[in-house]
């Protein structure tokens, strides 16, 4: 249940509603329905959620070297706008860059076409 | 290093060309009983294949070195996410753990190949003889044939057990249930079947498919020994989905099978796949679907339950000449529980398929073996099927053995017993020997007819009740040495001609002052 009202506090937030006037709303609404025990559940719930569409929603570019971090955001720009603050390097890449965005993968790193060769020649 | 691999590599090489590979993700969130709950995956479709990604962030090396790929079947398509089942190894799935789309539809190998081998439900070889070269992927979900591409079931399976092809004839595209308890025969009969289509020429011979879900490794083991030794291998595939095996590969082995027939019906054979058995895939089934959280309904099953065993059973058919005219069988076996056949699951396959064949513990006990109960064992389809001279043979036999059962009920207390019934009775308990088979030896369909034929000409009637199978036997034997054209003859037309009564005629007389020593009382 509590699921239930934390996802619609989410909601309600997420489409523009103040959120101290929502909050306010809901603890109306728990105390009305005789359910306010379940307030510090609704907040460990809208947490989760909230985590869960933070980590949705970012964009984490990777690349290989320091150096390649211009270049890459450029690359990338083709497919989500990426902030400098985005860019982690992640040395196992070896090369190129790999970009997660929402549901989306683009991964151009030499770590994964060796591994795609690696794949072929051994199948 | 291997010439071959090195080759490879350089055409490898030669042909780089770098690539950006995009694909839809999701997170694990949940992980555990072999169910995983997905975030993201938004464009995910059911039965879709997904990808656990293992090696992010580690060394190319490492990922080199680790296992094959975990892999992933959707089963919920829900409002902020997924759930899929784990094909796999369970503990190597973490959370967080990216996991790519592949936008594939589960599918597993198929072709002459795979004959003579034992795979997985996944279609991965489990018996040590090394990869699949040239296959071809079949789709595990196939929509089964309509109407039209049908056609009606006329050519017999022979299963090479007297009681089930005279009285039960099976035909090839039917699909006759095998139900009983633990322990009558289930397994034995279709194993049996399988041996029997060593009978069958070579060209004509049922591609079969023994798919083995919930079952003791030791006892597929010995399946594989047994058709090994009796050379039914050959032409045979094993689907194992062990009682070890996660739950998802016990769901979709009976469905893995199925697609590796259809690749032989697509190209105009025959086939068998044999379901042992699908009270243990229901299990599985209702497992996993407690799991995903879907409605439990009666006996915690889920409401699909029926459509499950239907969608997996009407995959079976004849196809019409226009689609090549293959064919598959299905024998699925159903275990029941104290002989009760009004069960959830007992039910609904049995108004599914086209008949069942009932084994009786209480007639196993007795040691009637096969143990089938004639009297509610029916084959809907199957008459069409069975070749005249089977036909001309077993007319009147199912409803003799019927009225024997029940004067045998009688006769417990019975003290005096008039001329007729007595006679039935003595009929009766004549033919249930004649009826009786060792398991191992299915007998081909002409020596069937003759040695019924026999038993119908009253051969067997002045012989002692405990000596009726030694005489049977040798019987055969003897039509084997001194009549082989006979048979020859009634294999090759499927009817028991004029000619050949005279000569079985011939015949038994011709062993009754041969073998005296049947017939003194």
């Amino acid at each position: 249940m509590e699921n239930r009202y934390a996802q619609a506090l989410y909601q309600a937030i997420a489409a523009g509603c103040d959120s101290k006037t929502a909050i306010k709303n809901l603890v109306a609404i728990l105390t009305r329905t005789n359910r306010r025990e379940l307030l510090p559940r609704i907040a460990k719930a809208f947490a989760r959620i909230a985590q869960r569409e933070g980590a949705k929603n970012r964009t984490v570019l990777s690349v290989a070297r320091h150096q390649d971090i211009p270049a890459a955001i450029d690359a990338a720009a083709k497919f989500a706008k990426v902030q400098k603050s985005d860019v982690h390097v992640d040395k196992s890449l070896i090369g190129g860059w790999r970009l997660e965005h929402q549901d989306m993968l683009v991964d151009t790193s030499y770590k994964q076409q060796l591994l795609d060769i690696f794949n072929r020649v051994t199948a | 290093m291997d010439r071959g691999v090195i080759e490879k590599i350089v055409k490898e090489i030669e042909g780089f060309a770098p690539k950006t590979h995009e694909a839809h993700v999701g997170r694990v969130t949940a992980v555990g009983d072999g169910v995983v709950a997905i975030d993201g995956l938004s464009r995910a479709m059911m039965s879709e294949i997904v990808v656990f990604e293992e090696h992010r962030g580690k060394p190319l090396k490492e990922a080199m070195e680790s296992k094959s790929a975990i892999m992933g079947l959707i089963l919920n398509l829900e409002e902020d996410g997924v759930r899929a089942a784990i094909l796999g190894d369970t503990a190597r799935v973490t959370e967080g753990m990216m996991v790519h789309s592949t936008g594939q539809i589960l599918s597993v190998p198929a072709g002459e190949e795979l004959l003579g081998r034992v795979v997985n439900a996944l279609g991965e070889p489990q018996d040590g003889k090394g990869p699949f070269k040239h296959t071809t992927p079949m789709p595990v979900e196939r929509k089964a044939y309509g109407v039209i591409d049908r056609k009606h079931v006329s050519i017999p399976m022979q299963t090479g057990i007297i009681a089930i092809d005279a009285l039960i004839p099976i035909g090839r595209g039917q699909r006759e249930l095998i139900i009983g308890d633990r322990g009558t025969g289930k397994t034995t009969i279709a194993i049996d079947t399988i041996i029997s289509q060593k009978n069958e020429p070579a060209e004509k011979r049922p591609i079969c498919i023994y798919v083995a879900v919930g079952q003791k490794e030791s006892k597929t083991a010995r399946i594989v020994q047994e058709l090994r030794e009796k050379g039914a291998l050959e032409y045979t595939i094993v689907v194992d989905a062990p009682a070890s095996a996660p739950a998802a590969l016990q769901y979709l082995a009976p469905f893995a099978g199925v697609a590796m027939g259809e690749y032989f019906m697509d190209r105009g054979r025959d086939v068998l796949v044999i379901y042992d058995d699908l009270s243990k895939q229901a299990v599985a089934y209702r497992e996993l679907s407690l799991l995903l959280r879907r409605p439990p309904g009666r006996e915690a099953y889920p409401g699909d339950i029926f459509y499950l065993h239907s969608r997996l059973l009407e995959r079976a058919a004849r196809l019409s000449d226009e689609k090549g005219g293959g064919s598959i069988t299905a024998l699925p076996i159903i275990e029941t529980q104290e002989g009760d056949v009004s069960a959830y699951i007992p039910t609904n396959v049995i108004s599914i398929t086209d008949g069942q064949i009932f084994l009786d513990a209480s007639l196993f006990n007795k040691g009637v073996r096969p143990a089938i109960d004639v009297g509610i064992s029916v084959s809907r389809v199957g008459g069409d099927a069975q070749t005249k001279a089977m036909k001309s043979v077993a007319g009147s036999l199912k409803l003799e053995l019927a009225r024997f059962r029940e004067l045998e009920a009688f006769m417990q207390f019975a003290q005096d017993l008039d001329q007729a019934t007595a006679l039935r009775i003595a009929t009766g308990s004549r033919m249930v020997e004649i009826l009786k088979q060792k398991n191992g030896e299915p007998l081909p369909m002409e020596k069937q007819a003759a040695l019924l034929f026999a038993a119908m000409h009253t051969l067997f009637a002045e012989v002692p009740v405990a000596r009726v199978r030694e005489a049977a036997h040798a019987y055969l034997n003897f039509l084997d040495s001194n009549h082989a054209e006979t048979l020859a003859k009634i294999k090759s037309s499927g009817t028991i001609e004029d000619d050949s009564k005279l000569t079985l005629n011939k015949a038994a007389d011709e062993f009754r002052a041969a073998h005296k020593e049947f017939f003194s009382a």
